[in-house]
C-alpha cells in the first residue's frame, strides 16, 4: 500500500470518533506546548544573557583570586557531596578569601606569564548614594566599578565618549540614569557633575559587601562627596545602575572609605581579587593553569560563560522533562484510543486482510494513525507555545523588560521542531502496541467479530 | 486448478477440540462453479477460508495453480489473497464511510495501484455488476442486493482466478438473491473465473456445475449437478 493511501485511510479513521480523537490530541498538546515554551523562552533569555555577558566581560579577561580556591567554588562543590577530607595546607572555610591577598611580587610574576598583557586591580568603592548637581534626587548604588579601557570598549555608548584608564574625575554612567535624573536624552547629561557620596566606616569596607558589617553607633560618621564629570552614557544593560570610574578615582574613594593609604599595596588586606588582561583568548586556558600553579585561583571568560550556559541547560532539561513527562502520560491516552479502535474495527481489519493487507500494512495503518495524532498535537502545541511566548514577550516588553530590546523570549530557531518531533516519536511509540495487536488478529476470527 | 490433499483443521473451543476439517481431499478445476453445502458447523466455511488463505491447515496441503499454500509467509499469503482470490461475504463487509467506488478500489489501494488506474478498474468492475450509476453512493444508501453487487465488484476488481463466496444470498430477499446468483453464474461463464460458493440456498446449488456436501468436516458427497438431486444436498 502506498504511504499516501495509508495516511489518507488513517486520517479518515481518526475522523470517525472526532471527540475521542480531539481529547487524545489535546492531552498531547499540553506537553508539546510546554516543550515549545521551554525552547522559545529559555533560549531567548540565554541569548540575551550571553549578549550581556559579551558586553560586560571579554574573552581576553581572566578574573583571578589570591586564594587557592575560587570564593564560593568550595561551597558550590560541597552541595550534594559528602564531607570532604581536610588536607594540611589546603584552603578551607569562608574566611580564607579574606586572609589571602595579592602582593606586588605576585602581580609581577603573573604579568611575566607569556601572553599576559597586564594585571588590573579591581578596587570597588562603597558608595552611599549617587546624586546629580542641581538635583535633589539620590539613588542607591553598589555598582561603582573600575573597568580597564579594553573592556569598556565593548560597551556601546548612547552619548559622550568612553573612559581611558587615566581619566581622572570622569565617569561613564548607565543608560537608566537619564530617565532617573529626569532627562529626555543622554546628551543633556554630558558634562554635568555627578556626586558619589561615600561614608567612611572603619568597620565596613569593600569586603563589607561579602561579610556582615559590625555597626558601632558611637563611631563618628565622616562622609564626603566625590564629584565627577559625566563623560559618557552606556547603552542599556542588565546592570542598570552601574557607574564606571577610572582606576585612580576608584582607589581614591576606597582609600577614603577605609581611611587608609594601604589600598593596593603589599599591606592591603583586601587585595584578593583582580583581572588579568591577555593577548589572545586562545591562551586563556594555559595562562589560567599557570596562575593556578602559582597557588591562586580564577576563572576564564569561557568558564564563566560555560557556567551561565550550564544554568540554562539545567533549566531547559528540567522544564522539557516536565513536557516530556506530560507527553508520556498523554501517550497512554493514545494507547487507549487505538486499542478501542482495534476493537471497533476488528471486522474491518479482517476485511482488509481478506482483501490482501498483510500484517505490516495493518501495523503501518495504526502507527500512522498514532503518528497523525502526534503530528497534529505537536503542531498545535508549537503554535500555542509560540503564541504564549509571543504574548509573554509582548506583555514583558510593555512592562518588566521594556528597555531590553534585545531580549526576545519568543525566540524561534530550529528547536521549534523539537515539540512536534518529540510528540510524533512518543505517539508512534504509543501506537506500536495497538498496531501489533491489530496485526496479529486472525482474519477468520476478525471477520466473525460482532 | 485447486488441489486439496488430506486437509485437517482442529479448532479449540474452550477445553474441547472441534474437528472442522477431517482429512478432506478435493480437486477443483479452473472455471468450475462449485457449491459447497452442508449444515451449520459442518466445516464448509473453514474449507473456504483455507482455500482463500485466511487460515492455515494443521495437516495436509492446498495447492493452487501449482503453488502450495503451506509454509507461505504472511506477506506472500496476503499477496495471494489480493491477486488470486476475490471474497464475497454474507454481510457484504463494506466500509460504511466509503462510497461504492472507494469500496471497490480498496483491493487496488492495498495492491499499491495509482489513483487514476484504480478508478478506471473500479468503474469497470462496478459497470460489470450494473452499478455504474451508483458509484458515489455510500453502502447505507444502497439496497442489500446493490451492496452485495458492490461486494462482487470489489471481489472482481483485481481479476482474481478464484471467487470465494460465503453465503452470498444469506442476507438478501429472494429477488435480490436470484439476481446475485445469476450475476455470479454469468461472471463464471463470461470471465471463466472459478467460483466456489458456500450456501444453504438451493437456487445456487441448482446453478452450480458441482455440489460438494460436507458433514462433520468430511466430504460425504461430491456430485456433478443435476436438477433431480438438488433437494438432497441442500438444507
Amino acid at each position: 500500500m502506498k504511504l499516501v493511501d495509508i495516511i489518507k485511510i488513517s486520517y479518515t479513521n481518526l475522523l470517525r470518533q472526532k471527540v475521542r480523537t480531539l481529547l487524545t490530541i489535546f492531552s498531547i498538546v499540553i506537553g508539546a506546548t510546554l516543550i515549545s515554551l521551554v525552547y522559545s523562552i529559555i533560549p531567548g533569555f540565554r541569548n540575551f544573557f550571553d549578549l550581556q555577558f559579551q558586553i560586560l566581560s571579554s574573552p581576553k579577561l581572566i578574573e583571578i583570586y589570591a586564594s587557592k580556591e575560587r570564593p564560593a567554588a568550595s561551597i558550590m562543590d560541597s552541595f550534594g557531596s559528602a564531607p570532604q577530607e581536610y588536607k594540611e595546607g589546603e584552603s578551607s572555610g569562608l574566611y580564607d578569601l579574606m586572609l589571602t591577598n595579592f602582593k606586588e611580587e605576585d602581580i609581577k610574576k603573573i604579568e611575566n606569564i607569556k601572553g599576559v598583557v597586564k594585571y588590573h586591580d579591581c578596587p570597588i568603592p562603597n558608595v552611599e548614594y549617587i546624586g546629580l548637581e542641581d538635583s535633589d534626587k539620590k539613588f542607591k548604588s553598589n555598582m561603582i566599578f573600575y573597568y580597564p579601557s579594553f573592556m569598556l570598549s565593548n560597551i556601546k555608548l548612547v552619548s559622550g565618549r568612553s573612559l581611558n584608564d587615566s581619566d581622572k574625575g570622569k565617569v561613564l554612567i548607565a543608560y537608566d540614569f537619564i530617565k532617573a535624573f529626569g532627562y529626555q536624552n543622554g546628551e543633556e547629561l554630558i558634562g554635568k557633575k555627578i556626586i558619589l557620596h561615600i561614608k567612611q566606616n572603619l568597620n565596613k569596607d569593600t569586603a563589607g559587601l561579602t561579610i556582615m558589617p559590625t555597626l558601632d553607633e558611637t563611631q563618628e560618621v565622616v562622609s564626603k562627596d566625590f564629584e565627577f564629570e559625566i563623560a559618557g552614557i552606556t547603552e542599556k544593560t542588565i546592570l542598570s545602575s552601574i557607574i564606571f570610574v577610572s582606576l585612580v578615582d576608584a582607589v581614591d574613594m576606597v582609600k577614603f572609605s577605609r581611611n587608609t593609604e594601604e589600598v593596593l599595596t603589599d599591606k592591603d588586606n583586601q587585595r584578593f581579587f583582580g583581572f588579568v588582561e591577555i593577548d589572545d583568548a586562545k591562551n586563556a586556558e594555559y595562562i589560567m593553569d599557570e596562575i593556578k600553579n602559582m597557588g591562586f585561583s580564577g576563572q576564564t571568560y569561557e568558564q564563566s560563560k560555560n557556567i551561565l550556559g550550564m544554568i540554562f541547560d539545567i533549566l531547559t532539561i528540567i522544564f522539557s522533562s516536565f513536557g516530556i513527562l506530560a507527553m508520556a502520560v498523554s501517550s497512554l491516552g493514545i494507547v487507549n484510543t487505538l486499542i478501542m479502535a482495534v476493537y471497533e474495527r476488528t471486522r474491518e481489519i479482517g476485511v482488509m486482510k481478506a482483501l490482501g493487507a498483510n500484517r505490516f500494512t495493518i501495523i503501518k495503518l495504526f502507527t500512522v494513525e498514532a503518528g497523525l495524532i502526534g503530528t497534529i498535537a505537536g503542531l498545535l502545541g508549537l503554535i500555542i507555545g509560540f503564541g504564549i511566548s509571543e504574548l509573554l514577550n509582548y506583555i514583558g516588553h510593555k512592562t518588566i523588560f521594556s528597555s531590553f530590546e534585545t531580549l526576545d523570549i519568543s525566540n524561534i530557531t530550529f528547536l521549534i521542531l523539537l515539540a512536534p518531533i518529540i510528540s510524533i516519536v512518543v505517539s508512534i511509540l504509543a501506537g506500536i502496541y495497538p498496531a501489533l495487536k491489530a496485526s496479529k488478529l486472525n482474519p477468520v476470527d476478525a471477520l466473525k467479530y460482532e | 486448478m485447486i488441489n486439496i490433499k488430506n486437509a485437517c483443521k482442529i479448532y479449540k473451543m474452550g477445553n474441547q477440540n472441534v474437528v472442522a476439517l477431517n482429512c478432506v481431499s478435493l480437486k477443483i478445476k479452473d472455471g468450475e462453479f462449485v457449491a459447497i453445502v452442508g449444515p451449520s458447523g459442518s466445516g464448509k466455511s473453514t474449507l473456504l477460508h483455507m482455500i482463500g488463505g485466511l487460515d492455515t491447515l494443521d495437516k495436509g496441503e492446498i495447492i493452487v495453480n501449482g503453488s502450495k499454500l503451506k509454509n507461505v509467509c504472511d506477506k506472500d499469503l496476503a499477496k495471494y489473497r489480493n491477486s488470486m482470490i476475490g471474497f464475497i461475504f454474507q454481510s457484504f463487509n463494506l466500509q460504511a464511510k466509503l462510497t461504492a467506488l472507494e469500496n471497490v478500489e480498496l483491493p487496488l489501494v492495498i495492491r499499491g495501484i495509482n489513483k487514476k488506474d484504480r478508478r478506471i478498474l473500479a468503474l469497470k468492475s462496478l459497470k460489470e455488476v450494473e452499478l455504474g450509476d451508483r458509484i458515489n453512493h455510500k453502502p447505507s444508501e444502497l439496497s442489500g442486493g446493490q451492496q452485495q453487487r458492490v461486494c462482487i465488484a470489489r471481489a472482481l476488481v483485481n481479476s482474481p482466478e478464484i471467487i470465494l463466496a460465503d453465503e452470498p444470498t444469506g442476507n438478501l430477499d429472494s429477488i435480490s438473491g436470484e439476481n446475485i446468483i445469476n450475476l455470479l453464474k454469468q461472471l463464471n461463464k463470461k470471465i471463466k473465473t472459478t467460483v466456489i460458493v458456500v450456501t444453504h440456498d438451493d437456487r445456487i446449488a441448482k446453478m452450480a456445475n458441482r455440489i460438494i456436501r460436507i458433514l462433520d468436516g468430511k466430504i460425504i458427497k461430491d456430485v456433478q449437478n443435476g436438477n433431480h438431486i438438488i433437494k438432497k444436498y441442500t438444507d
